[in-house]
């Protein structure tokens, strides 16, 4: 980055293209040195999973290629299970959430349903939701023996035990689609829906068809583009699932190939060979989504958008308030019953008993706010989140400045495929794949076991995502406000530090929160890398409920979860919207 | 006969239609005129059933369509009415056979006859070969025929027109509005046509409606409308007009006689007074008026010419050479007027000239 800099200084202005800020060959120098500094720091890790899947040597030792780990994998009754299973629950997944998506955008963004504006704020609400809050809420609820609904149902039918175990497959599907399966997809569907030319719909209208046959064959096949980004998006993202499964797939010895991963490397003796083998299948899988995912979160689709003063909405007539009754109870079951359930579980002595002689208390609180390992817990994570969300926006914004800005240099378009590797990867993976960095590196080995992996991992965490938020907060920016800037005399640096950091202050300070609640909420990345020192809260959570502390887990994850909605709130004021672009 | 009885329409605190009106005749050409915002669109979309009003009725014939009072409403689909869009609202997954066929599709008609149908009506608005494309592929001209083949596929009983013209340029805007008008006139379907373009109405209608916040402001045809204003807002939105302030000095005839204010010594007479605002109301000597006459109606000369009725000096301030026609700017006293004048008459800055006003031409306002 200094190295930019210096160089606008010493490199006169060449004026042989509109865009060219640099002289050609510092430019060259400089695009080259990102372009390295990134390769190594996003795709070097993923590179070593797939050369260490044959090195058959202790994690730190002197590597021995063969093909012993792959034996092993093969032998290993389970492993390759836990990539079936992955498959499953994302079959099932995509084919329950993504109707009843579809269905609830349209209904917020194209009727007239009462509230519909509150309700979109209660989905997105619930996309923020941490999922280990969700899943600790729902256990509250489903366990099979003291879970609320359990016991209702089984007092209510004179039966010995309650239907409903959340230890199970289903119940591992069900906790998805409260937790972010429904929710992701209202959220990012309804400003498409809302979005459309409403006369697409009112032509068909007057050209004769009703309100469901027009939804059909045309509001649908119209927003076909926006419909299929959705879909593939959260088909990949499924791969970083991790909290759920490990919380209710581990005791019934159910893994998905992320716990797996974990299992494997956490257990004594670690099998990390064997994690490593499977890791380099499932990345070869999803490395074929890298293309895939920047075709589609890039293209731009058929759909028109005009910029009349309201869309005419359309009338529900007397489903309305049933409509109402059914939105509301689905925005209950996604959010309500969740906190409501695990902020009862903090205060209670036995988490699940209600029965008991006393079963209200704040000992929990008391217990848990006053322990070492919650303290040090909690300023691991302020540390590692606050150094995410600090450095993060700094070294986004500038790479995002010269994937959009550098016009003419050699690599732009490398860079900008680069940025994307990481949106593909799930955390587990990264994760190991850092593990390989720091323990098989020499030159890292010393920094293993200090927070300083966490924070690099963390920052690694939301690359995508963050660039392209800042890429296109430049987009608009449009070139004459810094064009005007060079033609008052500044220079290149001037004018980014003057003109171009004050316009996009808002976009940084956005990207800042969504880094912060990122990473107080990753738990598959850094799982394989943090010490019971270097522990943040998230893991805590998880440790907590493995120990079978469950109140204190709940305590904990009160304290995350109001955090999260906070900073989410923060971010909501400083114009956070994701939507699919139509 | 389409008939719009007290229609009212509110949008939160705005109303957009207020207490209208309208007897609209079988096979008119009728036009909705007025600026953005007037309630002509609104009242286009309560017609077509995409909006309910709040009030009134709208009936087709003998049909009740809407009657807020009996609480019926028939929804768009079962209006049998064709409307064109101002976005034309082309559907992007659909080829422009398939646009046009979609009408048809949904009334079951037979295969083969939409076949010829479609064809037949693609042929009529001159988009014969192209039926097979997709409708994003097509210029902005092509996409309008689409749509308005697609409004009359199904022989429409209205033909309802969203300022289908608005997204053209200059060039194809006239062409289209040409044949928009023959087209109307060969098939004889009564036609609804919104617009905030003053040539668009006034070459293509049979009557036009001038809309201004949500009300009617005048009703007639087209010469009716533009030589009879019937409200300042009439006259203003209505072709270019010139304004003078004056104050009169007595009144015989019918005619008015107005001394200018702010040119000594000049008197005009007017023999055509506006309606007042308030019924019983006539004007008196010494009453603030304004004297208005469109700018084509005024001669200029270098010359006072031998009779000095009606004739005011003025100053040319600046000219302006705009390819067919020069416009001047005239000084009359301390005001300045543009006025267009055939590229034969040549002044330049400073010349003194005489502008007569006939009399007949000159139409008084209340001040």
């Amino acid at each position: 980055m200094a190295r930019v800099a210096q160089a606008r200084r010493s490199g006169a202005p060449t004026g042989q293209r509109a865009h060219a800020w640099l002289s050609p060959s510092w430019a060259q120098i400089g695009m080259v040195v990102l372009i390295g500094a990134f390769a190594f720091y996003l795709v070097y890790p993923l590179a070593l999973i797939l050369i260490n899947s044959f090195n058959v040597a202790r994690i730190g030792q002197p590597p021995v290629y063969g093909i012993g780990a792959w034996v092993d994998a093969w032998g290993t009754p389970g492993l390759f299970q836990a990539l079936g299973n992955t498959i499953a629950v994302a079959f099932w997944y995509q084919v329950l959430s993504f109707p009843l998506g579809v269905v609830l955008a349209w209904i917020l963004g194209r009727t007239n349903l009462p509230w519909a504006r509150g309700f979109e704020f209660l989905f997105w609400l619930s996309f923020f939701l941490p999922a280990l809050s969700t899943t600790l809420g729902w256990i509250l609820i489903l366990d099979p023996r003291q879970g609320l609904l359990n016991q209702v149902t089984a007092h209510l039918f004179g039966l010995q035990a309650g239907p409903f175990n959340i230890y199970s497959f289903w119940g591992i599907i069900w906790v998805h689609l409260v937790s972010h399966a429904v929710s992701s997809k209202v959220m990012l569907l309804t400003p498409a829906f809302r979005n459309m030319d409403a006369a697409l719909e009112e032509a068909s209208r007057m050209a004769g068809a009703s309100t469901w046959s027009t939804f059909l064959r045309v509001t649908l096949p119209v927003l076909t583009p926006p419909l299929v980004i959705v879909f593939m998006l959260a088909f990949l993202r499924l791969f970083e699932s991790f909290e759920i499964e490990l919380l209710l797939g581990t005791p019934i010895n159910f893994f998905v190939y992320s716990t797996k991963i974990v299992q494997l490397v956490r257990q004594e003796p670690p099998l990390v060979g064997q994690a490593t083998a499977l890791g380099s299948v499932t990345l070869l899988l999803l490395v074929v989504g890298v293309p895939i995912q920047r075709w589609l979160t890039t293209r731009r689709s058929f759909t028109t958008v005009t910029g009349r003063m309201k869309p005419a909405l359309i009338d529900l007539g007397r489903w309305r308030w049933p409509m109402f009754a059914l939105v509301a109870l689905i925005v209950a079951l996604l959010v309500v019953v969740p906190i409501f359930s695990v902020v009862a579980g903090s205060f209670m002595t036995r988490f699940g008993f209600f029965a008991i002689a006393q079963p209200w208390t704040i000992a929990n609180w008391q217990r848990t706010l006053g322990s070492t390992a919650f303290l040090r817990s909690l300023g691991n994570t302020l540390v590692i989140a606050g150094s995410a969300a600090v450095a993060g926006p700094l070294l986004f914004a500038l790479v995002g400045y010269v994937v959009v800005r550098a016009k003419g240099v050699w690599g732009r378009g490398l860079l900008d495929a680069i940025l994307w590797v990481p949106s593909v990867i799930p955390g587990a993976l990264a994760g190991l794949g850092l593990l390989w960095m720091f323990l098989g590196t020499p030159l890292f080995t010393p920094l293993y076991g200090t927070i300083f992996v966490l924070i690099i991992a963390s920052v690694m965490g939301s690359v995508t995502l963050s660039t392209q938020i800042m890429k296109s907060a430049f987009l608009q920016l449009g070139p004459e406000l810094e064009e005007g800037s060079r033609m008052s005399g500044a220079g290149w640096l001037g004018t980014y530090v003057r003109i171009v950091v004050p316009l996009i202050a808002p976009t940084l300070i956005l990207v800042a929160t969504l880094k912060f609640m990122f990473t107080a909420n990753a738990t598959s990345s850094v799982v394989m890398l943090a010490t019971s020192e270097t522990r943040p809260l998230s893991l805590l959570i998880l440790d907590m409920v493995a120990a079978g502390q469950r109140e204190a887990a709940t305590v904990v994850t009160v304290i995350i979860t109001g955090l999260t909605l906070g900073v989410a709130m923060l971010a909501r004021s400083l114009g956070l919207n994701l939507g699919v672009r139509t | 006969m389409l008939l719009i009885e007290s229609l009212t329409k509110r949008f939160g605190p705005m109303t957009a239609v207020d207490d209208l009106d309208l007897e609209i005749r079988e096979g008119e050409f009728f036009t909705f005129l007025g600026p953005s915002g007037c309630g002509k669109t609104t009242t286009l979309r309560c017609i077509g059933g995409l909006e309910k009003p709040d009030a009134g009725a709208i009936r087709l014939g003998s049909r009740a369509l809407v009657d807020v009072n009996r609480r019926l409403f028939v929804p768009p689909e079962r209006r049998n009415m064709g409307m064109v869009f101002q976005s034309y609202a082309l559907w992007p997954h659909m080829t422009v056979f398939e646009n046009v066929a979609y009408p048809l599709k949904l009334r079951r008609t037979p295969r083969t006859e939409i076949r010829r149908r479609v064809e037949e009506t693609l042929r009529l608005v001159g988009l014969g070969e192209l039926s097979n494309r997709q409708a994003p592929q097509l210029s902005g001209g092509q996409q309008q025929r689409v749509a308005l083949a697609r409004a009359l596929v199904f022989s429409p009983e209205v033909l309802l027109l969203d300022e289908p013209l608005s997204n053209l340029d200059a060039l194809l805007r006239d062409e289209m509005r040409r044949q928009l008008k023959e087209l109307q006139a060969r098939l004889g379907v009564t036609t609804i046509f919104v617009t905030h373009d003053q040539v668009e109405a006034l070459s293509v209608s049979d009557r036009i409606a001038i809309m201004n916040n949500g009300h009617l402001e005048q009703l007639g045809t087209p010469r009716d409308v533009y030589t009879n204003p019937a409200t300042p807002f009439a006259q203003s939105f209505l072709g270019r007009t010139l304004t003078v302030d004056g104050r009169v000095t007595r009144i015989d005839d019918g005619a008015a006689h107005v001394a200018l204010v702010g040119v000594e010594g000049v008197e005009l007479t007017a023999s055509r007074i506006a309606k007042l605002p308030r019924r019983g109301e006539a004007l008196h000597p010494g009453d603030l008026v304004q004297l208005s006459i469109r700018p084509e109606q005024i001669a200029v000369t270098c010359e006072r010419a031998g009779n000095p009725k009606n004739v005011v000096p003025a100053r040319i301030r600046s000219t302006l050479f705009v390819g067919d026609r020069f416009e001047y700017v005239a000084e009359v006293g301390q005001a300045r007027h543009v006025l267009s004048l055939p590229t034969t008459q040549i002044f330049n800055v400073g010349d003194e000239v005489y502008l007569e006003l006939p009399p007949e031409a000159l139409c008084v306002w209340p001040g």
